[in-house]
């Protein structure tokens, strides 16, 4: 009972979190914007007159059309990013699982590498304009192409072996990286520095039109996996042991698989790379609450989406008017508390 | 979508009726912040990117890497125009800015002569001193001019041109300039011929016996280069076999001001081809 207690109370607070980072992430930038603007400007939405509209009009564009939306998109990365994580853990029964495990994020980066390349070898002018496109495209097409062969290279008549998969995506990863030293040797300087810039991450490029792209996709995947989560308790036990407690092992190691390799490709596809979330997020939630999936799972999502803009604040603000990569901040939080965790705990985990 | 771009229009009408005060100007590319100094327009800048050398002592932000900008920051500095090459972006960026009212001024780029050419002349016209323009386009062709007269020269005497490589070295593995940097534009206004320029786009390290082959007659370093090397006989450590080049031979090693090198062509690229001509030719 104490325990139930405690797991609520958490997720309350995680739920109570996330809009007060979502607000922190809203009010917060290089240009002021007072509290009048933004009551300007939802009496703006509700079609009210404003008075003195025009003079507003700066803060409302930049609260409209760069922080709101960038606000969403690092909520729906982070949470998935981090959902994703826990099911990868879960499903391999191994904490140092994480998304990059099943060769999507070395994939993803790969398709990227080429998007970036071969686009920049086209004429200048056209170069912008199709990397906007072709880049996150091919980085979903790498991602998923990459989790394919990891999972047939796995998988056999008897089933899926995890630690086959394990292994295969390794070697991908290695092979992914050998395809990125490649794209450094022939990339120019202004490539070589566009590919470094991905692979740290950024939110500077969230629109609205994305959005209503993402969010569905991204919810209702993020939904799936949670509500996986009895299949992930019970494959902690063991597959047989799942088996005989009547799950459709195989048919759910597909779905598992199927779903995180979506999720973290659209994520990294729009975002960059983006370190740290899906591995470190349901590591801090399964040490405050332990592994039951049917909260670790939606704690996550929640902790995950809270993180990110937390990163993100930190990424605009702190070298203003420049930006930080994301993925360097997410590192830089990430990785000390993680260790300080580790270093506490030491004595508990096996 | 309908009230955002009655926003943006709105918006416009304020931004066009600040103008009349001295514009707020954001430069992007050494390149370009370079040609706003020349044109006499440096004390109207107040954010220029990372790589852009501007005015010690003057309140100019870093605006960061220029394809990585930040559309607020930028905003925050309450900006009227910013100026950068096709480089600039990313293009999202350059949309918020564009909405928000700021005019955003696109120059080709590249380390073609006639990019230079077209970015003071465009600059120019934006700034409406044309004739400032032409004098200083004039002024670059005058030393280009100058330049290749010396190297027509030598190269009557001698019956053919200088082979010339360009070395960056900071720490690791020596790279040479190969087509399409800003080096080997140098290297060809200057007169000389580059061989590695058939051999690899942009910046490649190349091995002891390929650079025997090549066998240049002059080493270029910049300036940083030269000074992690500490003396000639430094750069010619740099790698073996260097040594056994005809430049090695001789010690033709010269140093020239490698600033002019990063973002496109600058304006100062007619002295630093004609002091790099002078160095080849009347050593």
């Amino acid at each position: 009972m104490e325990r139930e207690r405690k797991v609520r109370l958490f997720i309350l607070g995680l739920a109570i979190l996330l809009p007060v980072t979502m607000a922190l992430s809203i009010v917060t930038g290089s240009v002021p914007v007072s509290l009048d603007n933004f009551i300007g400007l939802v009496q703006n939405w509700l079609g009210m007159d404003v008075a003195n509209a025009e003079e507003q009009m700066q803060a409302w564009m930049v609260v409209e059309v760069i922080r709101l939306p960038r606000t969403l998109l690092g909520v729906i990365v982070g949470s998935t990013l981090a959902a994703c994580g826990g099911a990868m853990q879960g499903l391999f029964r191994n904490p140092l699982a994480d998304p990059s495990i099943i060769g999507v994020s070395s994939g993803a980066a790969l398709g990227a590498g080429v998007g970036i390349v071969l686009t920049g070898m086209l004429p200048v002018v056209m170069v912008a304009t199709l990397q906007v496109y072709t880049v996150p495209f091919l980085a979903f097409v790498g991602g998923f192409i990459t989790t394919i062969a990891v999972y047939k290279i796995g998988t056999t008549n008897n089933g899926t072996s995890v630690a086959t998969m394990l292994l295969a995506g390794i070697a991908i990863g290695a092979l992914s990286g050998a395809g990125m030293g490649i794209l450094n040797y022939v990339a120019d300087d202004t490539m070589l520095r566009n590919l470094t810039f991905w692979q740290m991450g950024s939110l500077g490029g969230a629109s609205w039109e994305q959005l209503v792209f993402i969010i569905p996709i991204m919810l209702a995947l993020q939904v799936g996996l949670i509500s996986h989560a009895r299949g992930l308790n019970a494959l902690l036990l063991g597959e047989s042991e799942a088996r005989h407690l009547g799950f459709h092992v195989q048919r759910l190691k597909i779905r598992l698989i199927t779903m995180t390799a979506l999720g973290v490709g659209v994520a990294v596809s729009i975002s960059g790379m983006i370190g740290f979330v899906g591995l470190v997020v349901p590591h801090l939630v399964r040490m405050t609450i332990g592994p039951d999936h049917r909260y670790l799972m939606p704690a996550s999502a929640l902790l995950g989406g809270s993180l990110l803009l937390i990163a993100d604040v930190l990424a605009r603000i702190v070298v203003s008017p420049a930006e930080l990569p994301i993925g360097i901040v997410t590192a830089l939080l990430g990785a000390p508390f993680f260790m300080s965790l580790l270093w506490k705990q030491r004595g508990r985990i096996g | 979508m309908k009230k955002m771009t009655k926003i943006a229009a709105t918006f416009c009408l304020c931004a066009a009726a600040v103008q009349a005060q001295a514009e707020r100007l954001v430069t992007i590319g050494p390149g370009v912040t370079e040609i706003v100094y020349a044109l006499g327009q440096g004390d109207k800048i107040i954010g220029a990117d990372d790589a852009s050398k501007t005015t010690e002592g003057a309140d100019i932000k870093k605006v960061g890497y220029h394809r990585q900008l930040s559309s607020e920051g930028l905003l925050s500095l309450k900006l009227d125009r910013i100026i950068g090459t096709d480089d600039m972006g990313p293009p999202v960026v350059l949309e918020h800015l564009e909405k928000a009212g700021v005019a955003v001024t696109t120059l080709p780029g590249g380390y073609q002569l006639e990019g230079l050419e077209a970015r003071i002349t465009e600059l120019a016209k934006t700034f409406a001193s044309e004739e400032k323009g032409k004098e200083l386009w004039a002024s670059v062709e005058k030393k280009l001019n100058e330049a290749a007269d010396l190297a027509k020269a030598a190269k009557d005497k001698s019956g053919k041109p200088q082979k010339i490589i360009f070395m960056m070295a900071h720490g690791g593995t020596p790279l040479l300039a190969g087509n399409n940097t800003a080096a080997n534009a140098l290297i060809e206004l200057a007169g000389g011929q580059n061989p590695a320029k058939v051999s690899f786009p942009g910046y490649k390290p190349v091995s002891a016996e390929s650079l025997l082959t090549m066998a240049p007659d002059v080493i270029v370093v910049g300036n940083s280069t030269f000074n992690n090397a500490g003396s000639v006989a430094g750069i010619l450590k740099l790698l073996p076999g260097i040594q056994a080049t005809p430049a090695g031979k001789n010690g033709t090693v010269i140093a020239v001001d490698d600033t002019t090198l990063m973002g496109g062509l600058s304006p100062r690229i007619g002295d630093v081809a004609l002091k790099l001509a002078q160095d080849v030719y009347t050593r």
